[in-house]
């Protein structure tokens, strides 16, 4: 899969945490590419790993706890992982950026906004702060918040929650960075709020031609704005394929669980789908597949129990890791 | 709706919150969280609130189980107007209403086991002791899903979705007549969200209980509610019957909320038409609170406050447009 026009390609990346259990394996053999300007979204519910694949891929994770144990992160052809933390700065922040969930934790309430924009800017780019701080505005022009000059002066308490995620925004984009990571960047906003900020990711990757890795838990997001999907279950990729593909023909029974449990708009339902049981832990992951606790054919399948099925081209550029990915249907 | 069947009746119900300035703290303001709404769910049925963060949905239900003092108006609870009432009396009040919360990892003390969590109410009511007590708190966790075995257990040895059993476990446990449901599952994943909307429904027949049920997500709330109201910066600007408001949403800010979810149909969204910013509720205009967000208000909707009224029969909306 490794072209030339690939921005990113993850190669069987595995991270693992020590714990006094044992290792807890948050992350095992995920491999997926991004093209440049494109949308890659990981989906997945809490605990899946999508987090740690992006932490992994900016090298954030907390050492020594957490460890990449195995694997390749290429960026432009560049294995970055390894890059000294010398080398890496220059990449993280600059040409891989990075937007967090909670975007009122993620600023530093002490700083004006100004102040730490124009903070990046003048590391990035050693910019010196008469230049920096021109700079920060135009970025803020560039989110589209009213009345840039005031609010370089205002600190993150006085925006909203909406405000401060483009202000997060402002700060990731600075650089100009060829890769945007966004993790559950609209999860604590209100769904109007989310629409905007989606909306402006959508018109800043057109406009600074981006890729972005979008990490969400929400389906719908992901339905509106991803070109290509991959679905993530206790530290794997069990679906990988365009975002069409995925709802018109998923093939994991995960995934057919996601997309059937949520209550649709606008029909009137008795009761709701359900995927039964609980997201196993990663230190008790269940032998063979590992969705199989929970799957409706997998439960009662001696070859689901006991081997894991990897992931495989079971359509063209249509990954699924399920024993039954072809012939479902036919033996329910 | 006739009344005997009504088991919550708000009226014009209020709670404003002084904004204090200065050294001594003198009021200049009122943050007018709730702010006259009025509203009455029949026994048995499930009223769905909906809003957006700051509406004031939080506030409206806390204010209804007396945990927030109210500014004005008359919450009637079996016909019986509560918000008068000393403390003593209202305890056995307290017996009939119960509240399941948001966050499953914050609601439950994590150093009582699950047993002395959903004992404690009956403990308190002088409801149970000894072995009765137990074989209570059993039936409890079965009626959730849950294991008698996981009676000694603690918090932190389940998952947010048990978690949320176990809070509904406790909430049930001094069998209620109202229980309100405070965004019972936002904090939830995706597969395990539909576990519990389940099981709410399940509950609800067995035991005919009425909910008022609090969400920000507009798809939960159309699973689950009868009624629907949608409030917007304290107060409400649209309620229906469920299948009526989501077939013929009125009130512009309805019709927002609804034309703002990610609905799962795979096709790259173009950017939308913008949607205007939120206005906190401490800075309202004199007219329509949501006159600066609103794409079809004009200069008299700046000016004044359009009253809740019936449109159609059953759907009330507050709008001069419509």
């Amino acid at each position: 899969m490794a072209e030339n026009n690939t921005l990113l390609s993850v190669r069987n990346l595995s991270t693992f945490f020590d714990t006094e259990q044992g290792p807890a394996k948050a992350v095992q053999d995920v491999s997926f590419d991004i093209k440049p300007a494109e949308t890659f979204a990981l989906v997945g519910e809490s605990g899946c790993g999508k987090s740690v694949t992006a932490l992994s891929i900016m090298q954030l994770i907390p050492h020594p706890q957490g460890r990449i144990v195995s694997g390749k992160i290429l960026f432009r052809n560049h294995n970055i992982l390894e890059l000294t933390e010398r080398q890496m700065r220059v990449i993280r922040g600059n040409k891989i950026a990075m937007i967090f969930q909670e975007p009122m934790t993620s600023l530093n309430p002490v700083f004006t906004i100004g102040f730490q924009i124009a903070e990046a800017i003048g590391l990035h780019q050693r910019k010196n702060s008469a230049q920096a701080w021109p700079m920060a505005e135009e970025m803020l022009e560039k989110v589209h918040i009213p009345d840039p000059e005031r609010r370089l002066y205002e600190y993150p308490h006085q925006l909203s929650g909406g405000m401060r995620q483009r202000v997060m925004i402002a700060m990731a984009i600075s650089c100009k960075p060829s890769l945007l990571i966004a993790d559950e960047p609209t999860t604590a906003l209100d769904v109007t709020i989310q629409a905007q900020i989606l909306d402006l990711l959508d018109e800043l990757q057109q406009s600074e031609k981006m890729s972005i890795l979008l990490i969400t838990h929400d389906l719908g997001v992901v339905a509106q704005r991803a070109d290509n999907v991959a679905v993530m279950y206790a530290s794997k990729i069990v679906e990988q394929c365009s975002c069409g593909e995925l709802f018109n023909n998923p093939l994991h029974p995960y995934t057919q669980g996601l997309l059937n449990s949520r209550p649709q708009l606008g029909v009137k339902q008795k009761r709701l789908n359900t995927i039964a049981g609980n997201v196993p832990e990663p230190l008790n992951f269940p032998s063979g597949c590992k969705f199989h606790t929970r799957c409706p054919i997998g439960c009662n399948d001696k070859r689901c129990q006991t081997a894991e099925p990897q992931l495989r081209e079971v359509s063209p550029n249509h990954f699924a890791a399920c024993w039954y990915a072809e012939g479902y249907d036919k033996l329910l | 709706m006739n009344d005997n069947n009504t088991l919550l009746k708000v009226e014009n119900l209020k709670t404003w919150f002084p904004i204090k300035k200065g050294l001594l703290r003198k009021t200049v303001g009122y943050v007018r969280a709730v702010d006259d709404i009025s509203f009455q769910i029949p026994a048995g049925n499930t009223f769905g609130l909906v809003g957006e963060s700051g509406s004031g949905k939080t506030t409206a239900a806390r204010t209804i189980a007396r945990l927030i003092p109210a500014t004005a108006g008359r919450v009637y609870f079996d016909g019986k107007n509560i918000l008068p009432l000393r403390q003593s009396e209202l305890r056995k009040i307290r017996k009939d209403i119960s509240i399941v919360f948001q966050d499953p990892y914050s609601s439950l003390n994590p150093r009582m086991t699950i047993g002395s969590i959903i004992a404690e109410p009956l403990k308190v009511h002088k409801i149970a002791a000894g072995s009765e007590l137990i074989g209570r708190i059993a039936i409890l966790l079965e009626k959730v899903g849950l294991s008698a075995s996981h009676i000694n257990r603690y918090p932190h040895e389940f998952s947010g979705g048990q978690r949320q059993r176990i809070g509904i476990a406790r909430a049930l446990a001094l069998e209620p007549k109202l229980v309100i449901c405070d965004e019972p599952v936002s904090a939830l994943d995706v597969s395990i969200q539909s576990q519990i909307l389940n099981l709410l429904k399940d509950l609800q027949e067995q035991f005919s209980l009425t909910y008022l049920f609090i969400a920000h997500d507009l798809s939960v709330v159309e699973f689950i509610s009868d009624i629907v109201a949608v409030m917007y910066l304290g107060k409400i600007v649209e309620i229906a019957q469920a299948s009526v408001l989501y077939e013929n949403p009125l009130h512009p800010y309805t019709k927002l909320l609804l034309s703002a979810i990610p609905k799962p149909v795979p096709e790259r969204k173009k950017p939308s038409e913008s949607v205007p910013a939120a206005v906190s509720a401490a800075e309202t205009c004199a007219g329509c609170p949501f006159f600066g967000r609103c794409p079809i208000g004009d200069d008299f909707c700046s000016k004044n406050v359009p009253p809740l009224e019936e449109k159609a029969t059953g759907h009330k909306t507050a709008c001069f447009k419509v």
